[in-house]
C-alpha cells in the first residue's frame, strides 16, 4: 500500500508499523466534549484507512475545541511516536500533551497536571507527519490519555486518526480488576443443584 | 443497567415548608429522594448515590457517593431547614464530589430538586451546563415548589445546555394531590432512560400502596408471575386489535362502496407471491403498497371485486401494522404476529380463502421479520415436556417443531429415558430445521455423576432458507422459555452434533 512518505516502502511495511491499534482495548475508550458520543472509537483503525474520512470522526462540541481522550490498551505497550490527521479548514488540533497511566482524567485536571509530553502539531491532512515521544518515558503504558486544547481557529476540532507506533509487550500493569462483593444476592445468579440438572442421575 | 454514580441535590431552604405538596414540599422531597436512591441502587448493585443540600449555612455534602442505602437514608434524617438555595454552588460541589467517585468507569449524574426560584440568570446556568456537558455529567432537574414565570424557561435552558444524546431530563411537578414520588416514579429520572427500572418501579408502587397503575397494568408483578403477566396483558391487547380492526373494517366498507374498483386477483397472487421472499419491512410496505394500487387495474369481475376489497383493507391493516412495527413494539404488530388472530381475521373476510398459499406465505414471511422473539408462541406442550424432562427425568430427548402455518413451537417427537443420542440424531430431518434438548448424563474426572442438559439448533444446509429464517429467529424466544439449558450447540451438518463434541463441551 503506497504511503505518502518521501521513503521508498520497499523495506519496511508502513502498516505493520503504525499497528499498536490492534492492542487498544476499544470497549474503554472514551472522550470527553465529543459531539457525538462514542465516535471517538472511530479514529483507531489500520494505516490504510487514515484517510477515508467518509465515515464518522471525533469532533468537538460547538465552539470548544478542547478535546480529551482516553486510550487504554489489552496489555503494556511502548510507544515511539504519534500521527494525527485533523480536519480542514482550521479545525486540526494545534497542540498535543500526553498522560501517561492515569485515568479519569478531566478537562481541570488536564490543564492542571504538568504532561508527561507536549507537542506543536501542524496541519496534517494526509497523515504523513508523525510526532516522535521520548521513547524512555513511554516504556510501559497501560493507557494514554492525550489532550488537544486548540486548534488552528475552528469552531469545532476535528480528528479523523489517531496512529500509534510502537509494540506491545505481552505484560499486563495492574492484574487485579475492580473486584465486587455482592451486596444483595441474586436469585438468578445462585441455581440450586436441583435446577442445574440434579445432582445424582443414572449413568447412560 | 447503566453504571452510574449520582449526586443528588437537595433544597432545604425556607420555601420547602410550604404544605401545598402533601404533606410538606420538604416531606415530599425526602420521600422522593429515598425512592430514587433505592431505584438507583437496585437497577445496578455498583450504583452510588451521594446526596449534598443546597440551602442552610452553605452547600454541604451529607453523603459522598456510595452504594449504602441505610448510609443514605440515614443521613436524610435530621435535616433543617433555612437560607437560601445556591443551585450554581450546588452544581459545582456536586461535579466536583463526582469527580472524585472511586469507580471510574460509572457515568456521572447530577440529580437536582429545584424548590425554591432560581436568582441565577440564563446564561449563568447556560455556562454551568455547558461545563457540564462538556465533562459529560448527566443532569436531571425536578421543577417544584415555587412558580415563578421564569424559573421553568431558566431550567429548560439549563436542560438544553446541558443535554447530550437525550441522557438528561427535566420534569415540571405543579403542586396537586399525587404525592410528588408518585408522579416522578413514572418519569425518566427513575426509569433512567427507559431501561432497568421496571422491576425496581412495580415494587415501589405495591410498597407505596398507591396508585397501583404507575408500574404495571394488571397488579401481577411479572417477575413472580411472568406467564399470567404476559397472558394478561396479550387478551388485552387482542381485544384492543379486535375493536380496531372491527372500526376499520366499518370505515373501509363505507369507502369502499364509495371507490368502486375493479381489481384482478390474479394480479394480486402474483404480486404476493413474487414479493413473498422479502425480508426488510420496507419491503412489505411496498407490497402492501402494490396490493393496494395493484387492485386499480382493470379486467376483474365483481366477486373478486368484493374480494380484493377486503385484501385492500387486509393490506391497509398490514401496512398500518408495520409503520408502527417500525418505530416500537405496537399492538397491532404483536396482533399479527398471533397467527391464530390473524387466522380467525381472514376466514371471517368474505372472499379470501385462508388456506390459499400464497396469503399464508405473505403472513408467514411478514412473521419471520418483524421482531420475532417478543411474538412468538410456545405451546405450554413444549414448556411442560421440557420441565418433565428437567425434574422428572422422564425424557432423554425432545424434538422441537416450528409449525410454518400457525407459528407455533411444538413438540415433535419425545425419547424416552432408555434411549441414547444417537436416537435424538436419527430422528432429526436432513432437510428441514428443528430444535432439540438432550439430558446428557456423564460421569466427571472426579467420579461425580452429572447431568447437563443441551440445546441444539439443528439447521441442515439441505432446508428451505425460509424455515432457516424462521428457525434462527425463533431460536431466542424459545430459549428464553426453556430456562435451565447448560449448553447451547448448533448444528448444520451430523457431525457438528455428533457425540464427541457434547462429550467434550460437558467437560
Amino acid at each position: 500500500m503506497a504511503c505518502l512518505h518521501d521513503h521508498s516502502c520497499e523495506d519496511h511495511d508502513c502498516s505493520t508499523d503504525w499497528s499498536l491499534y490492534k492492542h487498544i482495548d476499544l470497549t474503554k475508550v472514551t472522550a470527553l466534549n465529543e459531539s457525538v458520543p462514542g465516535s471517538v472509537k472511530s479514529v483507531f483503525k489500520a494505516w490504510e484507512q487514515r484517510l477515508s474520512s467518509s465515515e464518522e470522526h471525533l469532533e468537538s462540541n460547538e465552539g470548544d475545541p478542547e478535546l480529551l481522550v482516553y486510550i487504554p490498551f489489552t496489555s503494556d505497550v511502548k510507544i515511539k511516536s504519534i500521527s494525527i490527521v485533523g480536519g480542514a479548514d482550521g479545525t486540526s488540533p494545534s497542540k498535543m500533551r500526553a498522560f501517561i497511566n492515569r485515568d479519569g482524567i478531566d478537562f481541570s485536571d488536564a490543564q492542571g497536571m504538568q504532561a508527561i509530553q507536549e507537542w506543536d502539531l501542524a496541519e496534517n491532512l494526509q497523515g504523513v507527519l508523525e510526532y516522535q515521544t521520548r521513547y524512555s518515558k513511554f516504556q510501559s503504558v497501560a493507557s494514554i490519555t492525550l489532550h488537544f486544547p486548540e486548534n488552528f481557529g475552528g469552531e469545532t476540532t476535528q480528528i479523523h486518526y489517531i496512529g500509534l507506533k510502537g509494540e506491545a509487550t505481552q505484560l499486563k500493569r495492574d492484574v487485579v480488576a475492580t473486584i465486587v462483593y455482592e451486596l444483595m444476592p441474586n436469585p438468578s445468579d445462585h441455581k440450586a443443584r436441583s435446577e442445574s440438572g440434579g445432582g445424582l442421575s443414572h449413568v447412560e | 443497567m447503566v453504571l452510574e454514580a449520582t449526586m443528588i441535590c437537595i433544597d432545604n431552604s425556607e420555601w420547602m415548608r410550604n404544605g401545598d405538596y402533601i404533606p410538606s414540599r420538604f416531606q415530599a422531597q425526602s420521600d422522593a429522594v429515598n425512592l430514587i436512591c433505592g431505584a438507583k441502587t437496585q437497577a445496578n448493585p455498583e450504583n452510588t448515590v451521594g446526596i449534598l443540600t443546597m440551602a442552610g449555612k452553605g452547600v454541604r455534602v451529607l453523603a459522598t457517593p456510595t452504594s449504602d442505602l441505610g448510609k443514605i437514608l440515614a443521613c436524610m434524617h435530621g435535616l433543617e431547614m433555612g437560607g437560601e438555595a445556591n443551585i450554581a454552588a450546588g452544581i459545582q460541589v456536586a461535579q466536583l464530589a463526582l469527580k472524585h467517585r472511586q469507580n471510574k468507569h460509572q457515568q456521572q449524574r447530577i440529580i437536582i430538586f429545584a424548590g425554591s426560584p432560581v436568582k441565577y440568570d440564563k446564561k449563568a446556568l447556560e455556562t454551568i451546563g455547558k461545563k457540564l456537558k462538556k465533562n459529560s455529567v448527566a443532569l436531571d432537574i425536578v421543577d417544584f415548589g415555587e412558580e415563578d414565570d421564569d424559573k421553568p424557561e431558566k431550567l429548560e435552558a439549563l436542560l438544553a445546555a446541558v443535554n447530550a444524546n437525550d441522557s438528561s431530563h427535566i420534569v415540571h411537578v405543579p403542586s396537586s394531590a399525587n404525592a410528588l414520588s408518585d408522579v416522578l416514579i413514572s418519569t425518566p429520572v427513575f426509569t433512567g432512560d427507559g431501561e432497568g427500572g421496571s422491576g425496581f418501579v412495580a415494587a415501589a408502587a405495591a410498597a407505596a400502596a398507591s396508585g397501583g397503575d404507575t408500574g404495571f397494568d394488571f397488579g401481577v408483578d411479572p417477575n413472580i408471575d411472568p406467564e399470567l403477566a404476559l397472558a394478561l396483558r396479550v387478551s388485552l391487547e387482542e381485544e384492543r386489535a379486535r375493536q380496531e380492526a372491527a372500526a376499520k373494517r366499518a370505515a373501509e366498507e363505507t369507502s369502499r362502496q364509495e371507490k368502486g374498483e375493479e381489481p384482478s386477483s390474479n394480479a394480486e397472487d402474483a404480486t404476493m407471491e413474487e414479493h413473498v421472499n422479502v425480508t426488510a419491512p420496507e419491503d412489505i410496505k411496498k407490497v402492501t403498497e402494490e396490493m393496494v394500487s395493484g387492485s386499480g387495474h382493470s379486467g376483474g369481475d365483481v366477486e373478486m371485486s368484493e374480494a380484493s376489497a377486503e385484501d385492500q383493507e387486509l393490506a391497509l391493516a398490514l401496512q398500518m401494522s408495520m409503520q408502527e412495527g417500525t418505530s416500537d413494539q405496537s399492538v397491532a404488530s404483536k396482533v399479527l404476529e398471533d397467527q391464530a388472530f390473524v387466522a380467525s381475521v381472514l376466514a371471517s373476510l368474505p372472499g379470501v380463502d385462508p388456506n390459499d398459499p400464497s396469503v399464508k406465505d405473505l403472513i408467514a414471511s411478514l412473521q419471520s421479520q418483524s421482531e420475532a422473539t417478543t411474538g412468538m408462541w410456545v405451546t405450554d406442550e413444549c414448556k411442560n415436556s421440557f420441565h418433565e424432562m428437567k425434574w422428572k427425568k422422564v425424557h432423554r430427548y425432545i424434538v422441537f417443531k416450528i409449525d410454518e402455518g400457525s407459528k407455533l413451537v411444538t413438540v415433535d417427537k419425545v425419547g424416552g429415558p432408555g434411549e441414547g443420542y444417537d436416537e435424538l440424531a436419527a430422528s432429526l430431518p436432513t432437510d428441514d430445521c428443528r430444535y432439540a434438548v438432550f439430558d446428557f448424563d456423564f460421569v466427571t474426572v472426579d467420579n461425580c455423576r452429572k447431568s447437563k442438559i443441551f440445546f441444539i439448533a439443528w439447521s441442515p444446509t439441505a432446508s428451505r432458507i425460509r424455515a432457516k429464517m424462521l428457525y434462527a429467529t425463533s431460536k431466542d424466544g424459545l430459549r428464553r422459555v426453556l430456562d435451565g439449558i447448560h449448553y447451547e450447540v448448533q448444528a448444520t451438518d451430523p457431525t457438528e452434533m455428533g457425540f464427541d463434541v457434547i462429550k467434550d463441551r460437558a467437560k
